[in-house]
């Protein structure tokens, strides 16, 4: 799925952070130092980040090669 | 003799001391601060068309969990409103549409994308939250209600991330991390009035019960 709005435990809004964290890693820096930077300190908050996988994105994946585009309800 | 001393403050966190309050009010006021400051969020989801790939209740609940800043003095919570409307009124409700299409390569839906019905200053936290992606040809419409709501009703209205400890020195500390719905101060104000007001509410019934037992002699 996507990644989650809010930390599980607790509450602290971290999706607003996803996009920039993602670059940053996939562009070689330190997840734990970009973390930091980011502001996101307590450790409920960091395993987030740290564990994600974004699968919604093999979702999309798929439905772009393979979806009805022109059986949309549309 | 209550004492309060601000230690430290910041747009998101603040640091208060508290000294001459018993443990357990502490500790009162540190859970309301989390439970009972009325903030606001999307209660209510009108699903017009979703052909993306997340089922309706899925990406209904994600929207839920965005912050939006709360302007409480103007709403109010649905049940404390007087127009008993099932849809709400201008005091308790705020509309919002969002209303996004993938044409030619996938998008991804953000808090930003979200529009409201008339101009207004409750809008969501942050306009980088990403909702749903969507593949070329899905499309999501949909209008949202957002409400004055509790967090002891439901997470999402939680307002802040508190705890209280005590220092080396032994001095017993609050520290309020705002969400983002209110300013935190702001929380910490509101908090000591819903206490307040739930102190009054107990002493009323203490009264009323001690006045029954009178008439009964």
């Amino acid at each position: 799925m996507m990644f989650p709005v809010r930390c599980f435990t607790c509450g602290a809004l971290i999706a607003d952070k996803w996009d920039e964290y993602r670059e940053r890693v996939d562009a070689g820096e330190e997840p734990g130092k970009v973390l930091d930077e980011l502001g996101v300190r307590r450790y409920c908050c960091r395993r987030m980040f740290l564990s994600h996988y974004e699968v919604f994105d093999e979702v999309i994946e798929f439905h772009s090669l393979f979806g009805s585009r022109e059986y949309s309800q549309r | 003799m209550v004492e309060v001393r601000l230690l430290e403050e910041d747009g998101r966190t603040v640091k208060v001391l508290l000294s001459g309050i018993p443990l357990a009010v502490a500790n009162t006021l540190r859970r309301y601060t989390i439970n009972e400051v009325p903030t606001m969020a999307v209660e209510e989801v009108l699903v017009i068309e979703n052909s993306s790939a997340m089922p309706n209740e899925v990406l209904a609940h994600r929207i839920s969990l965005i912050p939006f800043t709360s302007d409480i003095d103007r709403y109010r919570a649905p049940e404390e409103c007087d127009c008993g409307s099932r849809l709400g009124c201008e005091k308790c409700v705020v509309r919002y549409l969002l209303r996004a299409e993938a044409r030619d390569r996938p998008i991804t839906v953000y808090s930003g994308d979200l529009v409201p019905e008339e101009e207004t200053t409750v809008k969501p936290v942050s306009p980088k939250i990403p909702i749903v992606k969507l593949a070329p040809g899905q499309r999501v419409e949909m209008e949202l209600y957002v409400r004055v709501g509790r967090g002891r009703k439901n997470a999402k209205w939680q307002a802040a991330i508190s705890s209280l400890y005590e220092s080396e020195q032994g001095e017993r500390i609050l520290m309020v991390e705002s969400i983002g719905f209110l300013p935190p101060k702001r929380i910490l104000i509101e908090a000591a009035k819903a206490l307040e007001r739930k102190a009054g509410e107990l002493g009323e019934a203490l009264a009323g019960l001690l006045e029954a037992e009178k008439d009964g002699e």
